[in-house]
């Protein structure tokens, strides 16, 4: 009829489309009993347009199509300029569907209602009448939408069949658009219809932070080694794009394909920080994937997380389906492969976390019931399922060298935190720093051989054209034989203008002259950790370095060119008295003076950073059961330092949100009712907690009222059950009290490559003999992961 | 040796910087082991820099790169593979020639930019663009570089030329030359951000698309494209 009446093709074509709309919506809503004429709202929306090159097009339409006998559509067709709509669903008509379709469509495709308002108020922008009476107007749709989504119960997009609008329409409207864009080099490409299972590895920060981390890229290749596994990627949106996302209800997608995340089968969180546990709870909640691992039904993806985080799973213990504690190179495949048989097998949600609990390093906390006195006092977790071991003990790779490494890792396309490749040199720490939970969980140290590492820095630096490479681990001056290492680097680095960069160095003068032969005339700055100011209290946290070695150190280091030191150290340490603050003081001091004296005059003068963060009580370490300052204690002793340090030119100093280390703490130590604060923390508005500009302490305080748990980080009774007792590290609790007690009579225990010192793990020592000393050095560099918080 | 290529920016790559694009071919030439000149000093750098920057979320269909390598002949005809092979989708190159060493830097050639921009439909665009491009002066706030300070500056004169096209009941293409390089430079999102000023409308960055479609410079008094004025072999 449209044709024979000569009708362009491209308005027939918008005439379908309208159609197609009007069709769905009308028939949705005449199952939800709004009584409706589909046959008539299919003839009067195809014809509408029949007119359209005409002037008056709806008019002459009514009376075309009213010649030839159709009344009822003739109609429809004369009203469908309209846009007023009745307020109520249930008053709406066959006119009113055929209306907004209409409204929804731009030439032959949908664009929804807003994008087409928004054409409509350009093309009349002259008009300002037109422009009042249209914005009116589309107050009042906007309302019906909501009201007729509502009574659907999914949005009209869902009704019409439509892919959600996409990320890419947002991007010109938020900060480093290219946080969303993908397309990375070495990113895995595959047919998302040719895999068996599709895994999300989700970070919960945004983008330039998660892409600075290794374990995303070795997780990720190896994941997508396997050839029935599609492994994709997931950040938290930043603010801007989280607005955008909630107000246009745009689910969260992977980076890869934009597939909404509800839709894959494993969703893998890591655990870096607990400061970003309100970012996996609002990540979980833009994904629509119920936050409670109980309320997930048979679609739902299983949630599983890891990291450091893991050995204290507690605080979000009902929100994920399982752990995995400790290193993940063969126990997340091993998980993996373990879904593919059960997706075969056809079984229950049920029964894969079964089969996961029997996972050597899996926790499922399902299987697990925590139990509290009548006073509320945690009493200890009890196994409700046999499937589940008594204790989990943490996975260990035992050989790095045959671990997965990737070869061709992710390269970023914008900027990131740090852009450069990195090789894992080591795991694992042997110097036993009593509030160091890294160097407790890590244990034993491993070793890379220096081919691997060489293999693997010149495989990633051909396949990523990187031109700086990093050197990681805990503390890279232990590695046996680093000279070697860094000497056969640096002249590869030379033959192939690449930069080596080397964080948690020691610097002794041996260590000194191997940078200075790195960095040349380029002496970006250096950071040394003396983490405590006396040298008493260093004793007590087991850090063995002296005054002496720490003056010397900074002499050389001065005098060799360096022209900027940065001095680490901690705040509200076990055993701490106002002498160890001062000592701070004291330290800093001499430094200034002994550097100014060893460079001599004619350089830049000599410039001092003292950077200063807040003890946190971490489980699994020696410190664990110890209190930690009131955030106002925390601050007043820092304004101490400020106070003593202001005195001395050319010192700046940095320290740390003591809030957000309160919370830390508070987070850190939590047991499993800590969930329904950070439940609550999310939904009043809380993300980013690790980031000053984002964090809001006032809202934490609200949602730990509500819920009824203090707010004090107090010490913990050494007898009493901990919320994490049951995730064994390898580390026996007599070890943990015995290095409590040395601390307490400032105590060293020696560097366990000397000797063992029975913390329980049994751990080969055959590459551990070579003796070490000294202090930790640490090159600049790996401060920077923590800066956010400065 | 020194080499001009031209390259597209495309798709999701519009969203990369110019900064990161900049360390995107330095490590897409690294990896395809060309023997890249340095600079000497202290801080060696890479000889490969860009005619002219382009803002983020601009398409572009005409962007150049000016590198050095040590010796070796590489035949112009070769880079077009060597390089697509390496870049990601989105970023391309269509053309490479090969430069007489020594001689100004491509940048330096650059006067003119000739950019499509596509706005939605508003009636009266024509009498809009009409009243624009007739004005003597257009006054607007423009950040100096050297002092930091933003200044009223007439960017009248930098405009050379405003046409505008109906695509359909939807879009506008402006098709625009604008004054562009070291010496002058005008944004086209400056441009439009007054032309919508002036002719009464909401400017909204996200309805609208920017693509450059050529960077001119001088040959004797007519602007033509960059690689013919280039002193290519």
């Amino acid at each position: 009829m449209l044709r024979a009446n000569g009708t362009p093709e491209h308005v027939i074509r918008h005439c379908a489309t309208v159609s197609d709309i009007a069709v769905k919506i009308g028939g949705a809503l005449a199952k939800t009993g709004v009584s409706l004429d589909m046959g008539l709202i299919l003839s009067a929306s195809m014809l509408h347009d029949i007119c359209r090159t005409e002037k008056d097009h709806a008019l002459a339409g009514a009376r075309l199509i009213r010649g030839m006998g159709h009344g009822r559509v003739a109609d429809l067709v004369e009203g469908h300029m309209r846009h007023s709509f009745p307020e109520r669903v249930e008053d709406l008509r066959e006119i009113d569907i055929l209306c907004l379709g209409d409204r929804m469509v731009s030439e032959d495709s949908y664009v929804g209602f807003d994008r087409r308002m928004e054409d409509l108020l350009a093309r009349f922008g002259d008009d300002r009448g037109a422009m009042a009476a249209i914005s009116k107007n589309a107050k009042g749709t906007r309302a019906l939408i909501r009201l007729m989504e509502e009574r659907l119960g999914c949005g009209i997009e869902d009704v019409l069949g439509l892919p959600p609008p996409s990320i890419e329409s947002f991007l010109l409207r938020v900060e480093k658009p290219g946080r969303y864009a993908g397309g990375e080099l070495n990113a895995a490409k595959k047919d998302p219809r040719s895999v068996s299972l599709r895994f999300c590895l989700a970070f919960p920060d945004v983008y330039e932070i998660g892409m600075s981390w290794l374990g995303m890229q070795v997780l990720y290749h190896l994941l997508n080694g396997m050839p029935e596994v599609f492994c994709e990627r997931v950040f938290a949106p930043a603010a801007d794009m989280d607005r955008l996302m909630r107000e246009n209800r745009l689910p969260l997608m992977t980076l890869e394909t934009q597939t909404p995340v509800k839709a894959l089968d494993i969703l893998g969180f890591t655990l870096q920080y607990e400061l970003s546990f309100s970012n996996i709870i609002n990540m979980l909640g833009m994904a629509g994937i119920p936050l409670l691992s109980r309320d997930r039904g048979d679609g739902a993806p299983f949630v599983i997380a890891g990291g450091p985080c893991a050995f204290s799973p507690e605080p979000l213990a009902d929100a994920i389906d399982v752990f995995i504690i400790g290193d993940g190179e063969e126990a997340l495949p091993e998980l993996c492969r373990l879904f593919l048989d059960w997706k075969a097998g056809g079984g229950g949600r049920g029964d894969f976390l079964r089969a996961a609990a029997g996972i050597k390093g899996a926790y499922v906390p399902a299987f697990y019931r925590p139990e509290y006195d009548e006073n509320g006092v945690f009493q200890g977790l009890r196994r409700i399922d046999g499937c589940a071991p008594e204790r989990v003990r943490k996975r260990i790779v035992e050989d790095l060298c045959s671990a997965f490494t990737p070869s061709a890792p992710l390269v970023p396309l914008i900027e990131t935190v740090h852009d450069r490749t990195a090789v894992e040199i080591f795991r694992g720490c042997t110097r036993g720093c009593r509030f160091c939970q890294a160097g407790m969980v890590y244990r034993p140290v491993r070793e890379r051989t220096q081919a691997a590492i060489q293999k693997s820095a010149e495989e990633q630096i051909a396949n990523t054209g990187y031109d700086e490479l990093s050197l990681l681990s805990l503390s890279t001056g232990d590695y046996s034989g680093i000279e070697i290492l860094v000497t056969r680097l640096m002249e590869y680095g030379r033959r192939e203008n690449v930069a080596l960069s080397i964080p948690s160095l020691r610097l002794d003068s041996v260590t000194l002259r191997m940078l200075e032969g790195i960095q040349g005339y380029r002496k970006s700055g250096l950071t040394f950790a003396p983490e405590a100011g006396s040298q008493r209290l260093r004793r007590a946290i087991n850090k063995t370095i002296s005054d002496d070695e720490i003056f010397a150190a900074i002499g050389d280091a001065a005098g060799l060119g360096w022209s900027h030191i940065k001095l680490y150290f901690m705040v509200g340490l076990p055993t701490e008295t106002d002498e160890d603050l001062d000592a701070i003081i004291a330290v800093a001091e001499k430094s200034m003076r002994i550097a100014r004296a060893a460079r001599g005059k004619g350089r830049k003068p000599f410039s001092l950073t003292v950077s200063v963060s807040n003890f946190v009580p971490k489980a699994h370490t020696p410190f664990q059961w110890e209190a930690q300052d009131s955030p106002g204690a925390l601050l007043a002793k820092n304004a101490r330092l400020k106070e003593g340090l202001s005195r001395i030119k050319g010192i700046k100093f940095q320290y740390h949100d003591t809030r957000g280390s309160h919370l830390e703490a508070l987070i850190a130590r939590g047991d499993r009712r800590m969930l329904a604060v950070i439940m609550r923390a999310a939904e009043l508005g809380c993300r980013f907690d690790s980031w000053q500009e984002h964090f809001r302490y006032d809202l934490w305080a609200q949602a730990f009222e509500e819920n009824g748990l203090s707010m004090t980080a107090g010490g913990l009774d050494t007898r009493a059950a901990l919320p994490w007792d049951h995730i064994d590290s390898g580390l026996l609790k007599s070890f943990l009290l015995s290095e409590r007690e040395r601390a307490m009579a400032a105590t060293i225990t020696p560097d366990c490559r000397e000797g063992c010192i029975g913390c329980g793990l049994d751990c080969r020592s055959a590459n551990h003999e070579r003796r070490t000393a000294g202090g930790a050095w640490r090159h600049d560099g790996d401060m920077d992961e923590i800066s956010g918080q400065v | 040796m020194r080499y001009l290529a031209k390259f597209e920016k495309k798709g999701m790559m519009i969203y990369v910087s110019h900064l990161d694009i900049q360390r995107l071919f330095q490590r897409a030439v690294k990896r395809a082991k060309l023997d890249l000149k340095y600079s000497g000093g202290y801080s060696p750098h890479p000889r490969l820099s860009f005619a002219q920057p382009l803002s983020l979320g601009h398409y572009s269909i005409a962007e150049y790169l000016e590198f050095e390598t040590n010796g070796g002949h590489l035949h112009p005809g070769e880079i077009e593979g060597l390089f697509n092979r390496l870049l990601p989708a989105g970023v391309r190159i269509v053309d490479a020639w090969q430069l007489q060493e020594g001689g100004k830097s491509v940048s330096s050639l650059v006067a003119a930019a000739k950019y499509r921009i596509e706005i939605p439909f508003f009636f009266s665009y024509m009498e809009a663009t009409m009243d624009f491009f007739g004005r003597e002066s257009i006054d607007c706030d423009k950040l100096n570089r050297k002092t930091g300070r933003t200044e009223s500056v007439n960017i009248r004169p930098l405009i050379l030329s405003l046409k505008p096209l109906m695509v359909n009941d939807n879009r506008i293409v402006l098709i625009s030359s604008l004054h562009c390089g070291s010496a002058s430079n005008l944004n086209p999102e400056q441009m439009l951000k007054s032309f919508y000023r002036c002719s009464g409308h909401a400017y909204d960055r996200g309805a609208v698309r920017i693509e450059r479609t050529s960077l001119l410079g001088w040959s004797d008094d007519e602007l033509v494209p960059l690689e013919h004025v280039a002193n290519r072999i």
